[in-house]
């Protein structure tokens, strides 16, 4: 915990040192369609609080994890952008043989965007932009990572309009593998849409509105290989959706959303998540 | 009557001198999705030499800036700006007149009135106004 107090503590002080900007809606549960332009910054606080739970060897385990990511970004120029993530949780565990309290720092992750395609219309515009980056093995191992340094690429599309956004993700992670553990890679799927509840007409004397986010999210994970060998209980596919809602000033965005599993299809005896709750604020400089 | 008449005659002449005095461009510029790009767009034009009022209609994509006669606008330079924004600047027509307000003497009436200018221009009915356009794709 007080990893997450100097994390968030740091971030203020950070937001306060620099001229705040506009800001425009977006994703909640993920990063890589944030809006930036060329010589903007941006800061995210994001905290997520998921409860898992699931059986091993007809033990009943359960886990929830509180966690903040801050990600950083700055727009290089109006088509490319570079961003930071870093996490930080605390975990509590228990089971019917062990229980445990941890805060750690996860795996750091650093990737950049490049816009290829873009057209605007009036109030309109729609962009698709690869991303690539990599994700460092900066965590406890066991705890908050899989000490594996990965790297992963995807495109991202967005479509934005006066009244509503739609934001698509597609993503590889290419996991590694450290001391003969072959992590399974990732394939996920994001969409999020974002549409104005209030007020219904703006300007530019408008000081702020609401946006209703609807999310949906998909990932497949190969099984995980122990010097060579499938491990069973790892894998396997889960889907969900997040309903959420953003309060956008001009000058910060307030975001809210919980995450519920739709369907999952996870190899042997894996935790499965039961809801997880993001909540953050955003600011641009 | 005579002193009154020419009184009145002064006012009215320079009530109207005042009036023409300003010119106003209407700037097209796509891309902007949010009061706060639009905002953020205003802000930078203000910065501009010359520039004296300034509102917008987010709908119709449409900037509207006032300035005295003199004022001309490198389209380089807009296009510039808005891409550094995040923006595509599409064109810009100049009017003969102004017909902004400032905003701090904006009504509500006002504010209707002007919504409904910018888009009478957007569908190509400029009444009451001489004009010429440059496109810049």
């Amino acid at each position: 915990m007080k990893l997450l107090n100097i994390l968030s503590r740091g971030l203020l002080v950070f937001a306060f040192c620099l001229k705040l900007s506009t800001v425009n809606a977006a994703p909640i549960t993920f990063n890589t369609a944030l809006p930036l332009s060329q010589g903007q910054a941006l800061v995210r606080a994001l905290i997520s609080y998921e409860e898992q739970d699931g059986s091993f060897e007809q033990s009943l385990i359960s886990q929830d994890r509180l966690s903040l990511s801050s990600v950083l970004a700055y727009g290089i120029n109006a088509k490319w952008a570079a961003f930071a993530v870093l996490p930080v949780s605390h975990i509590e565990f228990s089971s019917s043989t062990q229980e445990f309290n941890e805060s750690a720092l996860g795996d750091v992750e650093l990737f950049s965007r490049y816009e290829v395609w873009k057209k605007d219309n009036a109030g309109a515009t729609r962009r698709i932009a690869p991303f690539f980056g990599v994700r460092l093995p900066t965590g406890e191992t066991g705890v908050s990572s899989d000490a594996t340094t990965d790297v992963f690429t995807g495109l991202v599309f967005t479509s934005a309009r006066t009244k509503q956004n739609f934001d698509l993700q597609l993503r590889f992670d290419l996991n590694g593998n450290n001391q003969g553990l072959d992590v399974g890679n990732t394939f996920s799927v994001d969409a999020s849409w974002q549409r104005r509840i209030a007020p219904s007409k703006i300007s530019s004397s408008t000081k702020g509105f609401w946006f209703a986010a609807l999310e949906t999210n998909a990932q497949y994970t190969q099984r995980s290989r122990l010097l060579g060998e499938a491990v069973s209980s790892s894998g396997g596919f889960i889907s969900s959706i997040a309903p959420g809602i953003q309060y956008i000033t001009r000058r910060w965005i307030a975001e809210l959303a919980v995450r519920i599993p739709v369907f999952s299809n996870l190899n042997g005896e894996a935790l499965e998540s039961d809801f997880t709750v993001f909540t953050g604020i955003r600011a641009n400089f | 009557m005579k002193k009154l008449f020419f009184i009145v005659f002064s006012i009215v002449l320079t009530l109207s001198v005042q009036a023409t005095e300003l010119i106003q461009y209407n700037l097209r510029v796509d891309g902007m999705t949010c009061p706060f790009c639009l905002a953020a767009s205003e802000q930078a034009l203000t910065k501009l030499e010359g520039v004296e009022k300034i509102d917008s209609n987010l709908d119709a994509a449409i900037i509207s800036v006032c300035g005295p006669a003199s004022l001309e606008f490198d389209e380089q330079e807009l296009d510039e700006l808005f891409k550094k924004k995040g923006f595509t600047y599409r064109s810009l027509e100049r009017l003969e007149t102004c017909s902004l307000v400032d905003k701090l003497e904006k009504s509500p009436k006002d504010e209707l009135e002007s919504q409904e200018h910018l888009h009478g221009h957007d569908a190509g009915h400029h009444k009451g106004h001489d004009h010429e356009s440059h496109s810049h794709e």
